[in-house]
């Protein structure tokens, strides 16, 4: 009898055993909403629902996770150990979380690329993998790029007699002109100025002019000629009337508006899916082409990598077969998730989707090739760049020019001291 | 017997005590651990991107706070003009509304409900709101005001460093105005009608009396309503951060806000909590001095 229950007994222990190891790995992501809420998580939900029917080792959790304060909310998580194990987020999150060390890098993940000689490693598009690149590791990897672009009017443009799109600023100055002209009740040009809305035009506006910031030697560069001259231009297009007078108190949704209630010529700003869809300008609506500053050589647009990364220390082998796919199967987040920006590998490039419609086919085929990195001339994210670019240096240097200062070097020079600051602090 | 009864006494004392347990602690939790964490903080160089690496700096923060910070002054003073002038005149208008409403008016539940409104709206539908309202282009203030000729060229309320300053405090009053007018309100209706008929027989017109018997009689509820709405006013965020987030070019920042930003987007825990410190002792001073002075009045 004893036997028989101690049989018994060893089989239930084995039964059971067996039943834990089959158990998969659950993995908790966290997934900005990079598209319309309700668009584009649906479409995250049932990639993740994809992934989870497609193997039976690891499950995936979706979490959707708005953009209200979201590096507050990772970091409050992150620092309680209540975080995520795989994540996206803003370009220089992960590399702000990796700096604590709080991120696993995928190191291993390009390792094996590399050994199997995995095409994918061709499809990025050029500079891409470097963006995540800190202290020779791979923290992130990037799946979509964001960027900025100048919707405008065709009909309005036609009637102006401007028969060319501007490639360079005083070509646009001239644009903006004929517009006023043609047009003295419609503003010419309406974007955000507020702090973000600032910092973004002044992202463009360098990178076009070929500077940034810093150097590529980490030295602060905001003292540059070629930054003067940014500031210079938004002075012009403001003294003449050519952005209105409040643009540094526009929000983006302001803009948006004015835009969509045909009050505004061209719209800068992010790549905006909803005009496309508003019947009264829909069929006159373009993205103009990329330009160039006066001391650039060639037309550059501003992009910022988004990536996905691991934060996870107890499952990373997981989490890398889970990013892997992420990366690789990420094509239907645009296609059916409407995100609004670009994919980074060229074969999702070729897909027949982004030919289809005026806005993904403009973003793909005219600004993509265009790209330099948010971080230019440095490569890749750094950790000054959180602060540089979220207390928005740029951008509060053209708020005073938008607020009416003139004293250009001044205003320069006090940024320049804080992008200093920031240098000494956070390299 | 005696020693039954104070077996009783100490038993009924302890389940006193027993029962006020779970409320210290909670207390203790949520306010006096990250008070003290916050103080211990400002001593320290603790930076988010290197947390392994916080070291004690002692009064560091502090010196580089009052001695090197240009932003600090800035911001010091506008959150000063920012807390005493919505003080000033949330109590100033509030006042009169109260007094209005204490009339016996035809309707004066309603009104009563109208003016408690901006009291209860969520700051995110009443900056976004204001917004829209002041806009340059198709903002209905500046619409009614050049259709009334009343200005030729729309009002750049957001768009100036002066104007912006002005119109974050405006909204400011217009949030709080509700929150004085029922306190006060309340203070004037528990004042003793005799004592206005007493004063009618002895020849005291309205002014006097409102002079002589109603402000010094709600002056207890004023002390309490003005404190606390200095402290809140001082410790004000989100008003401002929603309609400018500080801007344009930092006209409007607040301590607060400059704080957040501070830990949030520096990462410096350390210097965001001294800003956070000396906040605290310069909003207890301001109380202590704002209650003697008005114990003195008393």
């Amino acid at each position: 009898m004893k036997k028989l229950v101690c049989l018994l007994l060893v089989c239930t222990l084995l039964a059971v055993s067996a039943a834990a190891l089959a158990e998969p790995v659950k993995l908790v992501f966290w997934d900005m909403i990079w598209g319309s809420a309700g668009v584009y998580d649906k479409a995250g939900e049932a990639l993740v629902a994809e992934f989870n029917a497609s193997q039976d080792e690891i499950e995936v959790e979706y979490q959707a996770v708005p953009w209200d304060n979201y590096y507050q909310v990772f970091l409050t998580a992150i620092t309680s150990g209540a975080g995520p194990d795989v994540a996206t987020a803003g370009s220089q999150t992960p590399m702000q979380f990796a700096s604590m060390g709080e991120i696993q890098p995928l190191d291993a993940l390009l390792e094996k690329w590399e050994a199997e000689n995995d095409p994918i490693l061709d499809d990025f598009l050029p500079g891409f993998l470097e963006t995540n690149l800190l202290d020779g590791h791979t923290i992130a990897l990037p799946w979509n790029a964001d960027t900025r672009v100048f919707t405008y009017r065709t009909d309005l443009f036609e009637e102006a007699g401007i028969t060319e799109l501007p490639t360079t600023w005083d070509g646009l100055r001239d644009a903006l002109r004929k517009l006023k002209e043609t047009f003295p009740d419609i503003i010419p040009l309406v974007t955000a100025g507020d702090s973000g809305g600032a910092q973004n035009i002044m992202m463009w506006l360098t990178v076009s002019n070929d500077v940034g910031p810093i150097t590529a030697d980490y030295e602060a560069n905001m003292t540059s000629p070629q930054i003067r001259e940014c500031l210079e231009f938004v002075a012009s297009l403001m003294d003449e009337g050519l952005i209105p007078e409040a643009t540094v108190s526009y929000k983006d949704a302001d803009a948006q508006r004015l835009f969509m209630a045909g009050e505004a010529a061209i719209f800068y700003g992010g790549p905006v899916k909803l005009f496309w869809s508003e019947e009264s300008i829909s069929d006159k609506i373009d993205v103009m082409d990329p330009m160039q500053g006066p001391s650039a050589e060639k037309p550059q647009t501003v992009y910022w990598a988004n990536s996905i990364a691991s934060y996870t220390k107890e499952h990373p082998q997981e989490a890398l077969t889970f990013i892997e796919w992420w990366v690789k199967n990420s094509l239907t987040l645009f296609t059916d998730g409407q995100v609004g920006k670009v994919p980074v590998l060229a074969s999702q490039l070729e897909d027949p989707f982004f030919k289809s419609n005026v806005l993904d086919r403009a973003l793909t085929e005219k600004i993509a090739p265009t790209f330099v990195h948010a971080t230019y001339p440095v490569l890749n994210f750094y950790p000054a760049f959180g602060q540089i670019n979220g207390e928005r240096y740029l951008g509060l240097a053209l708020q005073e020019v938008l607020t009416g200062r003139r004293d250009f070097d001044a205003i320069l020079a006090e940024q320049n001291e804080n992008v200093i600051n920031a240098l000494e602090l956070q390299q | 017997m005696a020693t039954q009864k104070n077996r009783h006494r100490f038993a009924s004392k302890r389940l006193g005590y027993c029962m006020l347990v779970p409320a210290l602690a909670l207390i203790g939790l949520t306010q006096i651990y990250p008070f003290l964490y916050g103080v211990l903080m400002s001593v320290t160089d603790y930076n988010l991107l290197r947390p392994k690496n916080t070291s004690f700096i002692g009064l560091g923060n502090f010196v580089e706070l009052f001695t090197s910070d240009k932003t600090f002054y800035a911001t010091l003073w506008f959150t000063f003009a920012y807390a005493v002038s919505i003080v000033v005149f949330s109590y100033l208008v509030g006042l009169l509304t109260a007094v209005l409403l204490n009339k016996k008016l035809r309707g004066r539940s309603l009104y009563r409900t109208i003016i408690l409104l901006p009291w209860v709206i969520a700051p995110m539908v009443m900056a976004t709101n204001w917004l829209w309202l002041l806009n340059d282009q198709f903002g209905l203030v500046n619409r009614v005001l050049v259709r009334l000729g009343i200005v030729q060229e729309p009002i750049l309320f957001l768009a100036t460093k002066p104007m912006a300053r002005v119109t974050v405090i405006l909204v400011g009053v217009w949030k709080n105005i509700p929150f004085m007018t029922i306190t006060l309100l309340a203070g004037m209706q528990s004042i003793n009608a005799d004592l206005y008929e007493a004063a009618r027989i002895d020849g005291a017109n309205g002014i006097k009396s409102f002079w002589h018997i109603t402000l010094p009689l709600i002056q207890p509820v004023a002390v309490v309503s003005v404190t606390l709405l200095l402290i809140w006013a001082f410790n004000g965020f989100e008003n401002v951060y929603l309609l400018t987030e500080g801007g344009p070019a930092s006209a409007t920042m607040l301590m607060s806000i400059y704080a957040y930003n501070t830990a949030f987007l520096r990462s410096q825990m350390g210097y965001a909590s001294a800003i956070s410190v000396t906040m605290l002792v310069i909003m207890m001073g301001l109380c202590l001095a704002y209650q003697r002075v008005s114990k003195q009045a008393r």
